[in-house]
């Protein structure tokens, strides 16, 4: 199973795309573990998981078919 | 009441039955203070200006640069050099000499943060950097006021409504969206990466039209809710953002503590709290004879016997086991520097309120210097 994400700000920069299709994770401490080892960059900030359009807080569950949102914080001004 | 002039220059307010003249009047009599007057802070100030806001401050420390002028649209090529917030407050109060504009050029910091925001309703955040707008959020819980946040990054945008009381509830604060801060500035401000020109343009009148709607009580406030925007693309995703209680944990709560927090990035003050050295942990051993040790080392680690008795979480998996850690009972965590442990109560601290964990300062070395020391005296 795969799950695709969408990418926002430095994290669509590191990826050069604004969504990328990943191992469906079980939770989004599994997804966090994953995009670490396949983007370290992705440590540098701290991003945050929305799932169905819901900002999560803590751990997640996953499941098939769930649209996964990353959005890391925006300096800018 | 408003005069003959002041009835001509907002008729298409007056003439909106939403607005009105009882809209047009709580205008009038708000006070709203603009947190940087740059890419976002320009339009923000042009549309609140316009829309007859009755007092706009304006708070910024910065000149006007060449740069500048691609995107902050208030200043122009005699501007370059000057005071933004002064150079503002000028143009602005000859465009609505109705109004009061006070122009504060300084920077904002944990000594004037305070005094600056108490005098206001609505705070507008158009900072470009973390420190700043961590600032603006806490003082804002801390004084009850509603903080429009936006900010850019390249082509695209973030505009939400925090600390906005609606129907006796409280709505969410940008904590609660992003706890801490990054470690790092990130990958930069618009200063050191691009920005398209009328992205803050974009964003900064979204702002604008949330202090509009939240004065005069119309449409639905951006609150609980945050509008992503894809310039290239023109996508608008908004996302649900809920209260998180547990961000009293990260934040300073009290006037006190601001003076005494540190806004600069990569530290977390609060997390000291939680520190106990060798000495202060073999007092609570003395006295206490129920203490629960974690060793959040990993497993390949651990050569020698553990000093303490006690259990075993490795920090990779502090995650995954959180929910068996008992928070109310006495809990060390130990590691070999101090620093996993410090970082295992930041994460605990994400998921409860404890009031007694610790971590051991300088880890099992810093123990075991203490009893080498203590064994040759």
């Amino acid at each position: 199973m795969k799950t695709k994400l969408l990418l926002f700000g430095v994290l669509s920069e590191i990826t050069k795309t604004s969504s990328i299709t990943v191992d469906l994770a079980m939770d989004t401490n599994q997804l966090r573990k994953l995009l670490s080892a396949s983007f370290p960059d992705f440590d540098n900030t701290n991003y945050v998981i929305a799932i169905n359009k819901k900002v999560t807080v803590g751990n997640h569950a996953i499941n098939d078919g769930d649209e996964i949102a990353i959005l890391p914080p925006f300096a800018g001004g | 009441m408003l005069n003959n002039r002041e009835i001509t220059k907002y008729k298409r307010h007056l003439l909106l039955p939403e607005i009105g003249m009882s809209g047009q009047l709580k205008l009038k009599q708000q006070k709203v203070l603009v947190i940087g007057a740059g890419g976002l802070g320009c339009p923000v100030l042009q549309y609140l200006t316009a829309a007859g806001i009755g007092e706009i401050g304006i708070v910024d420390f910065d000149y006007v640069d060449a740069s500048n002028l691609q995107r902050q649209v208030l200043y122009t090529e005699n501007d370059i050099g000057k005071a933004k917030a002064i150079v503002a407050q000028e143009k602005l109060q000859r465009q609505n000499t109705s109004i009061n504009i006070i122009s504060y050029p300084i920077k904002l910091n944990i000594e004037n943060a305070i005094s600056s925001i108490q005098n206001y309703n609505i705070i507008v955040d158009c900072t470009d950097n973390y420190s700043s707008r961590y600032l603006i959020n806490d003082v804002c819980v801390l004084l009850n006021k509603t903080m429009i946040y936006g900010s850019i990054h390249r082509f695209e945008g973030q505009v939400s409504v925090f600390n906005y009381y609606w129907q006796e509830k409280k709505g969410p604060t940008y904590r609660c969206l992003f706890p801490t801060p990054p470690k790092l500035e990130g990958f930069a401000n618009c200063n050191d990466s691009g920005v398209l020109g009328v992205l803050p343009g974009i964003i900064g009148t979204m702002q604008a039209n949330e202090v509009i709607k939240i004065t005069t009580g119309v449409g639905r406030v951006l609150c609980g809710r945050l509008l992503c925007l894809n310039a290239l693309t023109m996508e608008v995703m908004h996302l649900e953002i809920e209260r998180n209680l547990n961000i009293a944990n990260f934040m300073p709560n009290t006037s006190e503590e601001i003076l005494q927090w540190n806004y600069s990035l990569g530290e977390d003050v609060k997390s000291k709290q939680y520190e106990i050295d060798h000495i202060q942990l073999e007092k609570m051993m003395d006295t206490c004879d129920d203490i629960l040790f974690i060793d959040v080392r990993e497993s390949n680690e651990v050569i020698e016997p553990r000093p303490f008795r006690g259990i075993e979480i490795p920090f990779s998996e502090i995650r995954n086991n959180i929910h068996q850690i008992r928070t109310e009972k006495t809990t060390i965590f130990y590691c070999k520097s101090g620093k996993r442990s410090a970082d295992a109560i930041k994460i605990l601290l994400e998921y409860a309120n404890p009031s007694n964990i610790y971590s051991l300062k300088g880890g099992l070395d810093a123990w075991k210097t203490r009893n080498l020391n203590q064994q040759l005296l």
